[in-house]
């Protein structure tokens, strides 16, 4: 004999069931549904392509790689080339400072004539004070002055070399003028 | 653990389209045990496609027929059900295999079909669709009932409108019960209550369909 209470404990455990189910409850879903979730399902795992810039064509690795290559030979040879000639820039010294103001200098140094007349006009009016003659000496033309004196460097070399045959007197002398020529030009107004 | 399911044949065409076989009559019990079901998602997970057909070709037919059950509304459990696996497919990374796949499964089902009670404010044991059927209920008069058998039809119309009569909480309970293959612990999981509640209520569900499906056969 068995009660209420067993049938539904067979029932629960599966082992009888309590009332007969109809045979065409056992539906599905339809097919439209099964692709729409396996196609869902499909995706949700599908790898993610990477993002592209742009699509090269196939030709475009070879080319790249070949431009490499001879942009890559063109600058070791050039680096492997020796250095074009270049002007060595002048080291910056009061002597190339010199150097490069002696044209300018040359042209300022104008012949003084008109002085000298009218000292000697002055002269001859009686004051008699011919003494100062070295100071209103006409002062060296430019055409005749030596030529070492047209620049600095080759001046210093002449005062070098009277130096070293021993003429004391006249390398001290050249040193002087041209020390006097210089100072003139550094307080020059024209400067 | 072994699982009730219902016989179903996957089938993977060179297209790598899945097409179902209609389901046979029979209720067979397949030996499936659970930890198999939460490899297949762990597979899954991994990205592996297969594993994901053969778990959706276990459980797509209790599936529906619970969620079909519960909505009343044929258009309503195909959103439900794309709904479900939908939830199923993004949480693949997050499963863990804790619990049985098959009270994972119908955890979301429940609550899928809760969420869409509670968006359409409507009550899960109002009767929409099958009003009608419930006069079936009542016993036949003499001059009404069919002198043959009641044909198939007619027995599946009964069965479904003595389903609709239920109420909610004891429907959801039956169903669980019938179709997802749970124990009574797992339906209590699923639905949130004590074991002794899924259990009444599973009673009283059954008790009544069996009066009702009873006087048709009379």
């Amino acid at each position: 004999m068995t009660g209420p209470d067993d049938d539904f404990e067979d029932f629960v455990n599966r082992r009888k069931p309590v009332f007969r189910r109809p045979e065409d409850e056992m539906f599905e879903p339809p097919a439209e549904l099964d692709r729409v979730v396996l196609r869902q399902a499909r995706e949700a795992i599908k790898p993610e392509e990477p993002m592209r810039m742009f699509s090269a064509p196939r030709w475009s690795m070879p080319i790249a790689l070949a431009a490499t290559l001879i942009l890559t030979f063109t600058i070791i040879f050039r680096a492997g080339l020796p250095p074009p000639k270049t002007q060595p820039t002048p080291e910056v010294t009061v002597q190339n400072v010199a150097e490069r103001t002696d044209a300018p200098m040359a042209a300022t140094v104008q012949p003084a004539p008109a002085p000298a007349e009218s000292v000697a006009t002055s002269s001859t009016a009686g004051a008699g004070a011919s003494t100062d003659s070295a100071a209103v000496a006409p002062a060296p033309k430019a055409g005749d002055a030596p030529p070492w004196r047209r620049d600095t460097k080759s001046w210093l070399a002449e005062i070098q070399r009277l130096r070293d045959a021993g003429d004391a007197a006249r390398a001290d002398a050249e040193y002087a003028e041209l020390k006097r020529q210089q100072r003139a030009y550094a307080v020059s107004p024209d400067r | 653990m072994n699982a009730a399911t219902f016989t179903m044949d996957g089938i993977t065409t060179p297209e790598n389209t899945v097409r179902f076989a209609r389901p046979s009559r029979t209720r067979t019990v397949e030996t499936v045990s659970d930890d198999e079901d939460a490899q297949l998602m762990l597979a899954y997970a991994r990205g592996e496609m297969r594993a994901f057909e053969t778990l959706y070709s276990r459980h797509r037919g209790a599936l529906y027929r619970y969620l079909t059950r519960q909505a009343r509304d044929g258009e309503i459990a195909n959103d439900l059900f794309q709904e479900v696996w939908s939830r199923v497919i993004i949480n693949r990374t997050r499963y863990e295999p804790r619990a049985k796949f098959r009270t994972f499964l119908f955890t979301l089902a429940h609550n899928c079909f809760i969420d869409h009670c509670r968006r359409t404010k409507a009550r899960p044991g109002g009767l929409r669709i099958e009003e009608a059927d419930d006069a079936d209920l009542l016993p036949a008069g003499e001059d009404t009932q069919p002198d043959a058998a009641l044909s198939r039809d007619e027995t599946s119309r009964r069965y479904r409108a003595a389903l609709a009569t239920l109420p909610a909480e004891q429907r959801d309970v039956y169903l669980l019960h019938e179709e997802s293959d749970l124990s009574l612990e797992d339906i209590a999981r699923v639905t949130g209550v004590g074991a002794e509640t899924a259990k009444s209520r599973l009673r009283y569900a059954v008790a009544k369909l069996k009066a009702a499906l009873s006087v048709t056969e009379a």
